[in-house]
C-alpha cells in the first residue's frame, strides 16, 4: 500500500526550476533515502511535501489525502524532524512536547509515557524545564527529534537525522527509526551518512539537479559519484 | 594594525556595495524614473517650503533659545538614561559577524575591536556635524548657542560609548543594579550642584567622571563579551534596511530574545501546562506573535479610533462609513495576523486543530473589539443621545462586527486547508450586505433589524459547520 504519492512535482524558484517533474511513492513501513550532493534538491522534496515550498505543478498525497484539498488532514499525517531545530523561545522543551502531543492528539497519559521513554534514552530528562537558549544545539536537536518522534504517523520526514547527535544518540534514533518503520510509518530521509543509512534503509532515490538519476533497492546502492564528474 | 584598517575598508566597501544594489533593486521595485523626476522636484520645492516656514518663527526659536539654558542637565540625565536602555537592546559598537571572522585569520581581536571603536566615534562625529550645519543653515537658532549645546552633548555622547557596550555585557540583576547606581549617582551630582548658579560646574564635572569611567573600562572592554549575542544584534542592525525590508515584505530579526524577557522569565512559566486546558499553549503562541507585530498592530487600532471618533462628528453619512471602515479594518486586520501567525515554521509543521487556534486567537482579539465597542457605544451616546434605537443601532454594529471578524477568520481557514477554495457567493455577501444595513441605519435607525437576520445567519451557519 502506497503511503506517499508524489506525482509529476515540478517547483521553480524564481526562473530557476529546482525539481522537475519528479515522480516517486513510498510503501508502508518502507524506509527511504534520498541521496544527492549538495544542491540536488533533496531538502526541497522535504519543504514541498511540508508544504513550506509553493510548487507549480503536480500531486502529493499521503494515503490518497491530497496536499492540495485537505491541507490539515493531510498535515496530521506527517511528523518532521529538520536538519536544524527550530524551537519556540517561548517555550520551554516540556511545553514543546505537550504542545506536539496536543496537536497530534495524543492523550496525557500517552504523552508522558512517551516523553519519558525518549527524554531517557536521549538523556535529557534533567532538561524539561529549560528553554532552548539555555540548551546546546545538540540537546535542541534531541529535543526537536523527541517532538517529532511523539505521534504516531503516516509519514516521518527526516532530514540529516544524525546531525548533532552524539554516538549514542544516533545509535538510539536509528533503531528508533527502524521500530517505527515496523510499526507501519514511512520513512523518507536525507543523509550524507551513506554508510549508515546503507545500514537500515530499504531503497534509496538519487537526485541531480532537481531530476531522479536513480532508483532502487539500497543494497544495490554502489557508489556517490563526484558532483563535478555528472 | 594597518593590515586590520586595510581589510575593515574592504569589508565596509563590499558591503556598501552589497547595500547599493539592495536599495537598488528596491527603488526599481517603488519607482521608475519619471517618479524619481517628480519626488526630487517635489523634495527641493519641500526645502525651501520647510526653510520659508521655519524663518516665520524666528521669535519662537529665540525664546527656546532663551529658556533652555536651565534644561541642559537634565538633556544630560536624558543621555544617561538613554545609553541605559540602549544597552538592553544594543551593544552601540558595530562589531558583526564580519569582524568576528576577522578574529579568526591572523587579525587581533583588540585591533579589530579598536577600529569598530573608532568607526563608532567617527560616525557618531559625522551624524552631530551634520545636524549641527542643517540645524544652522536651515534654522535661526544663534551660532553661539548652537556650538554650546552641540559640544557638550557631543562630548558626552562619545563617552558613554564604551560605557555602554561594557553594560552590554553585563547580565541580569547586575545590570539593574548598575544601571540604578549609575542613574543615582549622577541625579546625587546634580543635588549636590543645585547651589550653584552656573551649570558649568555640574556639566565639567560629568565630564571628568565619564573620563575616569572610560580610562577604567578601557582595560575591561574586552573580558566577559558575549560576541554571539553581539554579533546577532549587529548583524540585524547592519541588513536590516527599512525600505528595502518594506519593497521585499521581508523583515530580518534578531534571532535571539532580548535580555529582560529572559531574566523575568518566572518558574511558573517553565512549569508544564495543564494539558486538558487545549487552549493556554496556543494563547502562548498567539501573545508572542502579536507581541511580535505590536508596534502595526497598535498604530492600526489607534488609525481605526481615530477614524471612527473624528468622521462620526462631521455628519451621519460620514459616521455611519466610518463604522465600516472601522469593522471592515478591523476584520481584516485581524484576519492577516492570524494568517501570518501560521506561518512561523515549527507552527506550521504541525497539524492545526483550527477550533482551539482560533478560540485561543480570539481570546487577544475579544478584548480589542471591546474597547472598540466601548468607543463606538460613546460615539453613538454624544452624538445621538440615549434612545432605545441608538441602543438597537449599538446592539446591531456589535453583532455585525463580531460576526464578520469570525467570518474573516473561517474564510482564512478555509483557504489554508483547500488551495483553491473560493468563498460562496452566500458567504461572500453577507460582507456587503452588512456594511449597506450599516449605512441605511443613519437613514433609518429601523433598518438595524438587520441584526435579527444576522443572528439567524450565525445559527444557519453553526449549523451547518456542524454537521
Amino acid at each position: 500500500m502506497e503511503t506517499l504519492k508524489f506525482e509529476g512535482v515540478r517547483v521553480e524558484i524564481g526562473k530557476n526550476t529546482i525539481l522537475q517533474d519528479i515522480d516517486f511513492s513510498l510503501e508502508q513501513g518502507n524506509i527511504v533515502a534520498l541521496i544527492g550532493h549538495n544542491g540536488a534538491g533533496k531538502s526541497t522534496i522535504m519543504k514541498t511535501i511540508m508544504g513550506w515550498q509553493e510548487k507549480k505543478q503536480g500531486n502529493i498525497s499521503i494515503n490518497g489525502i491530497n496536499q492540495d484539498d485537505s491541507f490539515l488532514t493531510y498535515k496530521k499525517q506527517i511528523a518532521y524532524i529538520p536538519e536544524e531545530p527550530f524551537l519556540l523561545s517561548e517555550l520551554t522543551a516540556m511545553q514543546h512536547f505537550q504542545l506536539y502531543g496536543q496537536s497530534y492528539g495524543l492523550s496525557e497519559q500517552q504523552l508522558n509515557q512517551r516523553v519519558e521513554h525518549l527524554t531517557r534514552l536521549f538523556e535529557i530528562e534533567d532538561k524539561l524545564n529549560e528553554y532552548p537558549e539555555s540548551l546546546s544545539k545538540g540537546m535542541r536537536q534531541k529535543v526537536q527529534t523527541i517532538c517529532a518522534l511523539l505521534p504516531d504517523v503516516a509519514l516521518m520526514l527526516i532530514d540529516e537525522p544524525f546531525m548533532g547527535l552524539d554516538v549514542h544518540a544516533a545509535a538510539d534514533l536509528q533503531q528508533l527509526i527502524i521500530d517505527k518503520a515496523k510499526n507501519g510509518t514511512s520513512i523518507l530521509l536525507t543523509s550524507h551518512q551513506l554508510d549508515r543509512v546503507g545500514e537500515f534503509a530499504d531503497s534509496y532515490i538519487m537526485l541531480h539537479k532537481g531530476v531522479i538519476t536513480e532508483k532502487g533497492i539500497m543494497k544495490d546502492f554502489a557508489e556517490l559519484t563526484r558532483r563535478s564528474t555528472e | 594594525m594597518k593590515r586590520t584598517w586595510e581589510l575593515i575598508r574592504f569589508i565596509r566597501k563590499s558591503r556598501r556595495t552589497k547595500k547599493q544594489k539592495l536599495y537598488k533593486l528596491a527603488f526599481g521595485v517603488a519607482l521608475d524614473k519619471t517618479i524619481a523626476i517628480y519626488l526630487s522636484f517635489f523634495l527641493v520645492m519641500a526645502f525651501f517650503m520647510i526653510y520659508d516656514q521655519l524663518i516665520q518663527f524666528q521669535p519662537l526659536f529665540e525664546k527656546m533659545q532663551a529658556a533652555a539654558e536651565p534644561f541642559m542637565p537634565i538633556v544630560i540625565l536624558g543621555l544617561f538614561i538613554r545609553t541605559i536602555i540602549l544597552s538592553f537592546h544594543s551593544p552601540g559598537i558595530l562589531f558583526t559577524s564580519a569582524e568576528y571572522k576577522m578574529t579568526t585569520l591572523p587579525y587581533l581581536k583588540q585591533h579589530v575591536w579598536f577600529h569598530t571603536f573608532i568607526e563608532a566615534i567617527a560616525k557618531a562625529l559625522i551624524s552631530f556635524l551634520l545636524l549641527f550645519f542643517t540645524l544652522l543653515i536651515l534654522t535661526p537658532i544663534s551660532t553661539l548657542f548652537l556650538i554650546k549645546w552641540a559640544c557638550i552633548i557631543m562630548v558626552a555622547v562619545l563617552l558613554l560609548i564604551l560605557p555602554q557596550w561594557c553594560l552590554y555585557q553585563v547580565n541580569g540583576k547586575k545590570k539593574i543594579l548598575i544601571s540604578i547606581a549609575g542613574l543615582t549617582s549622577i541625579t546625587v551630582l546634580r543635588l549636590l550642584f543645585t547651589q550653584f548658579t552656573s551649570q558649568w560646574y555640574f556639566l565639567v564635572s560629568v565630564i571628568l567622571i565619564l573620563l575616569v569611567c572610560n580610562i577604567w573600562l578601557w582595560g575591561k572592554r574586552l573580558s566577559k563579551v558575549d560576541w554571539m549575542r553581539v554579533i546577532d544584534v549587529n548583524d540585524t542592525k547592519v541588513w536590516n534596511m527599512f525600505f528595502v525590508n518594506r519593497m521585499s515584505e521581508m523583515e530580518i530579526k534578531p534571532v535571539r530574545k532580548p535580555l529582560l524577557q529572559q531574566l523575568f522569565r518566572s518558574e511558573k512559566e517553565r512549569k508544564p501546562f495543564p494539558y486538558h486546558r487545549d487552549k493556554m499553549i496556543f494563547r502562548k503562541l498567539w501573545r508572542k506573535n502579536l507581541m511580535e507585530e505590536k508596534q502595526h498592530f497598535v498604530q492600526t487600532v489607534v488609525t481605526i479610533i481615530l477614524c471612527l471618533v473624528v468622521l462620526s462628528f462631521q455628519n451621519d453619512i460620514l459616521q455611519g462609513l466610518s463604522i465600516v471602515l472601522a469593522i471592515f479594518a478591523f476584520s481584516k486586520m485581524s484576519a492577516s495576523y492570524f494568517h501570518k501567525g501560521l506561518k512561523d515554521k515549527l507552527i506550521h509543521s504541525l497539524p492545526w486543530n483550527m477550533d482551539v487556534m482560533k478560540r485561543a486567537y480570539l481570546y487577544w482579539i475579544y478584548p480589542v473589539l471591546t474597547v472598540l465597542g466601548i468607543i463606538l457605544g460613546a460615539v453613538l451616546w454624544i452624538h445621538q443621545g440615549l434612545q432605545l434605537m441608538t441602543l438597537l443601532q449599538f446592539i446591531h454594529f456589535s453583532v455585525t462586527a463580531y460576526i464578520l471578524l469570525n467570518h474573516q477568520l473561517d474564510i482564512s481557514i478555509h483557504k489554508i486547508n483547500h488551495k483553491w477554495y473560493t468563498t460562496p457567493i452566500g458567504n461572500w455577501l453577507i460582507g456587503p450586505l452588512s456594511y449597506l444595513a450599516i449605512m441605511a441605519s443613519f437613514v433609518t435607525p429601523f433598518a438595524s433589524l438587520y441584526v435579527v437576520f444576522l443572528f439567524i445567519y450565525k445559527i444557519f451557519h453553526v449549523k451547518r459547520k456542524n454537521l
